[in-house]
């Protein structure tokens, strides 16, 4: 780490401090893209209260926290209250440190994965290999790309619990990079217990972590049940603290039957406002299916050999997809896109996504405004830039991948070839 | 899936065809997409694309009830005006509080007095107050859920506006017989208030327990309704009623639903008394596309100075639905016999309206809440004019992909010849490369840089220290400001000399900006559409035009025009441009010299008013001032900045 970088870090903590103590950290806390009912302050501040006064705070709907955060809150609420903006960007300070050194780590592993395949590559293809120099610029570019990100400095300023989420993937992403297996299934355990949807990163996992081992099948698995005890046993100390299952319903249920339709930049409130009752089971099942498993059997098949892409794209279509999205884990993702950052020239819509999250970031909370406060605009509005949004997101992730192919295509057989070639989608 | 997954993987030679056909017709294909904007929008005033207006909420019932109110209540309005007019004699500056409380109370209101303190945040800190008085008609059969306002301002003597004295009577008649009636579901509020807007916007305050007690102090109530559904603000100039005018305009181009507006038309019409928006007492030829065009552009000026034109205006902020009946006295006032009955005609009107909005069972909710009216029974909905503004915006978005596109494709070009060349030769070119790369620290000073300064106009023309700074010096408040704007217009001036950007650079800076300005102009047109589409009138073509060239090869004449038509286009020059034309229009007969002094004094106090009507109303443009035309200033400063940065290279 150089001193420029942390120079950095000082800076967007300023930044992160300024803006809680300014007059504005309220409004940014209540904003729907900001806070969702999985993540607010205020509902923790709630549960907190609730848990202080012997309430079982998982009873009601109004908490769906776990119960280590439920713990770890209120015990910060009643003994250190005014300390907890301080701590949350503290928290989101180590989570760009450990983004920084765990990037930094898979940057020189596949630098040296490289090497080792130098001979199978194509002649002429030295310009789109990773560099030595890339191995020291990449990691700086992803903790600034999540230090500076203005979604990220805004999760952080809501308060939300996403930032405990980031940095506990953050420390995955740490502990994967330099082998530490049990950190890693320890921190993923505990973060799928929190948000379900990241149950579907153990697949990157464990193809990382079978890499090194003779028997691959058989690592991969032992991965897998090592993940599965973890979070069974995380389970039922919660059990242990909460003396009931109660929570259960009250996070995965609540997150899996999508049960509040409160307005977020995701694709499931609008929807299942506008669904029949009867088609709500079968519907909730295939988004369900949509943002967990359906793109990941297909995509590890395709990845199957660089499971940090893999942890990128998965990451990213939860982030999407997911019932209760918020900037927040965008951030977290956008993060990450620097560490391919030799694809980038293969990359087709680079503007018109950029482009496209200006202007939804513009316009979103604009006519969310007219639509709650000034009672003009209505839902369709609000929904129609979030869709802009999603898409744009998705339009990402896909020109990601296929760039991805590209210059995997490209390493093999050279750039300079016939013009006419067109490579086939099947 | 093509935009998806492009699957060709080198396809530069077919890109560099497109991208020399749009480098060749960049601007002019950008300059058609804006005229077309222009056409557009200029096409709604036929007839055939305007829609007929219709009530969309079938609660509503208009003119369905059977009309109950008598002759007496008539009378009872004669005699207290004959009253009101006799207490006005001897309350020459100020509210008959006494007068107006004792006869609310005697109807039978449950009756309150409202006070309220402005703390005028500049000059050294005066302080004005002010009393509203308020009655609340309980309906008899719910629990006070939900309510009807009915507002109106009260004018003493030696006030600068028009009288409008017999509003007051007129609705304390109403009152009277509406406490007799026993079908009422929601609470009447009859609210007289005080200093004009500054007592609305008081009484909202404190009935929504909105607490800004620095400025505008505005107490509490002792007695509350609940939710307020819709209000209707009268503002009756004389019961020999000619036509009446409706204003419709709110706090930064908010306008009321649809349905409320057809609504009082249709009850007005049936009264025989011509009702409209911005009612001539002239016909209208619906087939007269000129004169269509010309009341689009009437009601989007009045709209795009974000300021209410009557104290509806101020509902809107609350989500409430309200507009303003003005009815204007006939003017050759012949004695008549005839004012009994319309005075009937306009107590009929109230009642109407009352039991309306009495029957509905959700808030507005349908209809139109983003239209222009053409004509009384005519209007142009959001979809039909939302395209002209999505192709003049659009039309910067557009251009500045064309940029990114050329100026990508310069590094592809390099790059296809790299390949073929050996290693060493490939590091002379990464070297050269990296020259011709983009220093994104310097633009982001720049970009970094505008976006301060406008920040700082923000910051320090509402800067309290600042202005007791001033109340010391003895210097007003208008001028005050004027200096402060001055001040920063020249920093923004000289600024230029301090950076020095390369042509590339400039390149991506243009880019950006134009990203910027064409989303906020596009989040500045949902807000409120008019002043986005005066904007984008006026900015749009000078950035299409605009084109970043280098320093060495620009001439000194191409240089000077492009900072005369910065100058130009600068939020001030505007703002005064549009004062002067305003005050010459209406006041031809008078000297140049002295149009151009007078318009210089309005420019400067349009300017501080706005800058107070920010603070104490929440206005969200700082200078949408009162005559004055633009919410420009805060939103285009910095690009507009931006550009003559980039422009003067």
């Amino acid at each position: 780490m150089n001193t420029k970088f942390i120079y950095s870090v000082f800076l967007s903590g300023l930044i992160r401090y300024l803006l809680s103590i300014s007059k504005y950290s309220k409004s940014i806390e209540n904003h729907v893209e900001v806070s969702t009912p999985l993540n607010s302050f205020k509902r923790v501040k709630e549960g907190a209260f609730l848990y202080a006064n012997d309430v079982d705070p998982y009873e009601g709907d109004v908490y769906h926290e776990n119960p280590f955060i439920l713990f770890t809150t209120s015990f910060l609420l009643k003994n250190m209250s005014g300390m907890i903006p301080i701590i949350i960007i503290l928290l989101d300070l180590l989570t760009a440190i450990f983004i920084y050194l765990g990037t930094k780590a898979i940057s020189e592993n596949n630098f040296e994965k490289q090497q080792k395949n130098l001979s199978t590559y194509a002649e002429n293809t030295t310009e789109i290999q990773l560099k030595k120099a890339d191995t020291i610029e990449i990691p700086t570019y992803c903790a600034l790309a999540y230090l500076f990100n203005p979604y990220s400095i805004l999760n952080c300023v809501g308060l939300t619990t996403t930032v405990i989420s980031n940095f506990l993937l953050s420390i995955m992403i740490f502990s994967l990079s330099r082998n530490m297996k049990i950190l890693c299934i320890l921190s993923l355990a505990i973060e799928t217990q929190k948000n379900f949807y990241s149950f579907v990163l153990i697949v990157p996992v464990a193809l990382r972590f079978s890499e090194s081992s003779k028997s691959k099948v058989i690592s991969r698995i032992l991965t897998i049940i090592a993940f599965l005890i973890t979070l069974l046993s995380l389970h039922c100390l919660s059990f242990q603290m909460m003396k009931s299952f109660n929570f259960i319903d009250s996070t995965y249920g609540f997150i899996i039957h999508c049960r509040e339709l409160l307005p977020n930049i995701g694709l499931f409130w609008y929807f299942f406002t506008e669904m029949f009752d009867h088609f709500r089971n079968l519907f909730l099942y295939t988004f369900q299916l949509n943002s967990t498993i359906l793109y990941l059997l297909p995509l590890t098949f395709t990845f199957k050999d660089s499971p940090e892409f893999l942890l990128t794209i998965l990451l990213s279509l939860i982030s999407v997809f997911r019932s209760y999205p918020c900037v927040g884990d965008i951030a977290f993702c956008m993060s990450l896109i620097p560490l391919w950052k030799r694809i980038f020239q293969f990359m087709s819509h680079n503007f018109i996504v950029v482009a496209a999250f200006l202007v939804t970031s513009i316009l979103g909370p604009t006519v969310y405004h007219l639509w709650m406060y000034a009672n003009s605009a209505n839902a369709n509005f609000y929904f129609g830039v979030t869709l802009v949004f999603c898409t744009a997101n998705i339009f990402l992730l896909t020109d990601l991948t296929f760039a991805y192919l590209k210059m995997e295509f490209c390493l093999k057989n050279g750039i300079s070839f016939d013009k006419s070639l067109k490579l086939s989608l099947d | 899936m093509g935009i998806l997954s492009d699957p060709s993987i080198s396809t530069s030679e077919k890109k560099s065809k497109y991208v020399n056909i749009v480098r060749k017709y960049s601007n002019s294909f950008c300059f058609m997409l804006y005229l077309s904007g222009v056409l557009w929008f200029s096409a709604l005033s036929f007839n055939k694309l305007q829609s007929k207006t219709y009530f969309s909420e079938n609660a509503l019932l208009p003119g369905l009830v059977l009309s109950e109110i008598k002759m007496d209540s008539a009378h009872l309005a004669r005699t207290l005006l004959q009253e009101l007019e006799h207490e006005r004699l001897t309350h020459k500056s100020e509210m008959p509080y006494s007068y107006l409380l004792a006869k609310m109370k005697q109807i039978g209101l449950e009756t309150h007095i409202h006070n309220f303190t402005l703390n005028f945040p500049f000059g050294g800190g005066k302080s004005f107050k002010g009393k509203n008085i308020y009655g609340i008609l309980r309906a008899p059969r719910t629990a006070s859920t939900e309510a009807i306002v009915l507002s109106i301002p009260y004018r003493p003597p030696n006030s600068a506006h028009i009288s409008i004295t017999p509003t007051v009577p007129l609705l304390l008649a109403f009152a009277e017989f509406a406490r007799r009636q026993k079908y009422w579901s929601k609470d009447l509020i009859f609210v007289v208030t005080d200093q004009e807007q500054l007592g609305m916007q008081a009484f909202l305050e404190a009935y929504f327990g909105e607490e800004n007690p620095n400025i505008l102090n505005s107490g509490t109530l002792n007695g509350r309704a609940g939710n307020i559904i819709a209000a209707i603000n009268f503002e009756i100039q004389d019961f020999e009623v000619d036509f009446n005018n409706l204003k419709i305009e709110g706090l930064n181009g908010q306008l009321p639903n649809l349905d409320l507006h057809n609504l009082v038309v249709k009850l007005s019409h049936k009264q025989g008394i011509s009702t409209g928006y911005k009612m001539k007492p002239s016909d209208h030829n619906p087939e007269d596309s000129i004169e269509n065009l010309k009341n689009l552009f009437s009601m989007m000026w009045t709209q795009s100075s974000g300021v209410p034109n009557g104290n509806h205006g101020l509902f809107h902020r609350y989500g409430i639905e309200a507009l303003t009946i003005e009815s204007v006295k006939k003017e050759s006032s012949v004695p008549n016999h005839n004012t009994q009955h319309k005075i009937m005609a306009l107590l009929k009107i109230v009642e109407g309206i009352s039991r309306s909005l009495n029957n509905l069972l959700e808030r507005f909710h349908q209809s139109f809440f983003f239209y222009v009216i053409v004509s009384s029974d005519r209007f142009v909905s959001i979809g039909d004019y939302m395209p002209s503004i999505g192709m003049m915006a659009g039309s910067l978005l557009i251009k500045s992909f064309i940029l990114w596109l050329i100026s990508s494709e310069s590094d592809d070009d390099k790059d296809s010849k790299e390949v073929s060349k050996s290693e060493e030769e490939f590091k002379v070119i990464m070297v050269r490369k990296s020259e011709r790369s983009i220093d994104v620290l310097k633009v982001g000073k720049v970009f970094l840089f505008a976006h301060f300064v406008g920040v700082f106009a923000l910051f320090i023309t509402k800067s309290k220290q600042i202005h007791d700074y001033f109340h010391i010096l003895n210097i007003a408040t208008q001028n005050g400001i004027f200096y402060l704007i001055l001040f920063v217009f020249i920093l923004s001036l000289i600024a230029p000399k301090f950076f020095s950007i390369k042509f590339l650079d400039g390149q991506f800076l243009n880019i950006i900006l134009l990203l910027e300005l064409g989303t906020t102009l596009l989040a500045v047109a949902m807000l409120n559409f008019s002043l986005g589409f005066f904007l984008c009138l006026i900015i749009v073509p000078v950035n299409i035009v605009m084109n970043i060239q280098n320093r060495n090869t620009i001439n000194l004449f191409t240089f000077i025009m492009k900072g005369f038509i910065h100058l130009l286009v600068h939020p001030l020059t505007i703002i005064y441009v549009v004062v002067f034309t305003m005050s010459y229009s209406s006041f031809a007969e008078m000297s140049l010299s002295y149009i151009f002094d007078k318009s210089l004094k309005a420019t400067l106090d349009g300017i501080t008013y706005s800058v107070v009507d920010s603070l104490v109303s929440l206005n969200l443009y700082l200078f949408g001032g009162n005559q004055v035309k633009t919410g420009s200033y805060q939103t285009s400063h910095p690009i507009a900045f931006g550009n003559w940065i980039l422009n003067s290279l």
